[in-house]
């Protein structure tokens, strides 16, 4: 995705002109992975609060300044703003996404390794990062979904680098052990025990 | 379609399917190493979780709030805001490195400072006199007055040693050490003539040997005698004095005090 930075950033640079066209190619480039991060963060209502924060996008877009990758970091930033909102006035947290049911769906000790690599499905992957602390999940899917680099994720967090870079590192490390068959045998219980 | 549209993640992708095949081969090994699995999995969240594919009626939505709000505002009037500038930060990373430089040395040089303030505190103390820094002071003279009888050559070198280690306990505890440091100084030193009869005594023995008379000490000795041939008489005259334990042994052994030291023996 950070391969399309220059399109996007040229996208962006035309849509701020006026041109219509350009927004809609800027829209394209960063939906998936602004829909994706927001699935994280409040689950099935990820539609209406991306709708909300294309609003704003819109709105604001003038007021932007930078290129692709910081157009990327922008519009997170915005959707997370959004996405807080949401959850406040829903008076639920986010990690609340990942039901009791959802964890007992989890690849269990029959699914081989093979299995999970092939069908890593978006319900699956999404239970899997709902399953992290709330810091290691965002940090996760900023970098992964969305394509953030590390200061960006941290800009967008409004946390310290090196504190979201080791959130990044410790959620996919934990991650890729439970997507390794032998990590959801031996680990699975423990750590999402632990992080409810 | 995802790989197709998508050719960061797809290229690393095909990069880690070999790994893929390489820890789907080793699985029976045991646990896998963590580093090789990270790419891994962000790989594969990264398919599972950006959705990818139409959605025709979100973009419709945001072109048509893109086009309200450019007819809306058609100038530029809009304020800039701090967070709204994402431009790269490239340009001012050395600036914010040599601050960062800068600061640290700031910060060790103020550390040291202060380090060196603290030891040198209790060397300049000596002579400042303050109220609260009386107490090294205080120490010091205890630690010169039991000295003195023994080695008065070493005088002025035990003036600066022994302060060091008592500055600090007598700055974190004040007023417990000033008691505790001041009555022993005055049983020791009584009064100032048993040190001249001990700078006396060393006077006769290091006289005309070089450099130990430049000390503070002997300095005090010939300033109170009048001057350097006046030491002579000056210690005969208290050595004799009734009352000095070893007065008759070194009036007679002070060979140029003899004739004026009887004066003041004969007068008490």
């Amino acid at each position: 995705m950070q391969a399309h930075d220059g399109e996007l950033g040229a996208a962006v640079a035309r849509a701020q002109d006026g041109d219509e066209a350009a927004f809609a190619v800027a829209y394209r480039f960063v939906q998936p992975g602004l829909l994706g991060y927001l699935r994280g963060l409040v689950g099935d209502d990820a539609e209406d609060v991306a709708a909300d924060a294309w609003l704003e996008i819109a709105r604001d877009l003038r007021r932007f300044r930078g290129d692709g990758a910081g157009f990327r970091g922008w519009t997170a930033t915005i959707a997370r703003h959004r996405a807080l909102d949401h959850l406040r006035r829903l008076k639920v947290r986010p990690r609340s996404t990942a039901t009791e049911q959802d964890v007992l769906d989890l690849p269990g000790p029959h699914s081989t390794h093979e299995q999970a690599l092939e069908t890593l499905s978006t319900r699956t992957a999404l239970d899997l990062v709902a399953g992290l602390p709330r810091d290691q999940a965002e940090a996760v899917l900023l970098r992964v979904v969305v394509g953030l680099d590390g200061p960006s994720a941290a800009r967008v967090l409004g946390k310290r680098p090196g504190a979201v870079r080791t959130a990044t590192y410790r959620g996919l490390r934990r991650l890729a052990r439970q997507l390794g068959a032998d990590g959801v045998t031996d680990d699975g219980p423990g750590t999402l025990g632990e992080s409810t | 379609m995802r790989d197709a549209e998508h050719g960061g993640p797809a290229d690393r992708a095909g990069a880690e399917a070999d790994m893929a095949v390489r820890h789907g081969r080793g699985r029976g090994a045991g646990p896998r190493p963590a580093p090789g699995d990270a790419p891994e999995a962000e790989v594969l969240l990264a398919a599972a979780l950006r959705e990818e594919g139409a959605d025709a009626e979100g973009e419709r939505r945001a072109v048509a709030a893109f086009r309200a709000a450019r007819d809306a505002e058609p100038g530029r009037a809009a304020r800039r805001r701090r967070r709204d500038d994402w431009r790269p930060r490239s340009g001012c990373r050395p600036g914010r490195s040599l601050k960062t430089v800068l600061s640290v040395l700031l910060a060790s040089l103020t550390l040291g400072g202060a380090a060196y303030a603290t030891m040198g505190g209790g060397g300049s103390t000596a002579h400042d006199g303050g109220p609260v820094r009386t107490h090294p002071a205080t120490a010091t003279a205890t630690a010169t007055a039991t000295a003195s009888p023994d080695t008065p050559a070493s005088d002025g070198a035990s003036a600066e040693v022994p302060v060091r280690p008592d500055a600090a306990p007598s700055a974190a505890t004040p007023p417990p050490a000033r008691e505790t440091a001041t009555p022993p100084a005055s049983p020791d030193r009584p009064a100032p003539a048993r040190d001249t009869e001990a700078h006396c005594r060393a006077y006769e023995r290091v006289a005309g040997r070089g450099g130990a008379l430049d000390a503070t000490a002997w300095q005090r000795l010939v300033t109170a005698a009048g001057g350097a041939e006046h030491v002579g008489a000056h210690c005969a005259g208290r050595q004799t004095r009734p009352g000095a334990p070893g007065s008759p042994n070194a009036a007679g052994g002070s060979t140029g005090g003899n004739a004026t030291g009887q004066m003041p023996g004969r007068d008490q």
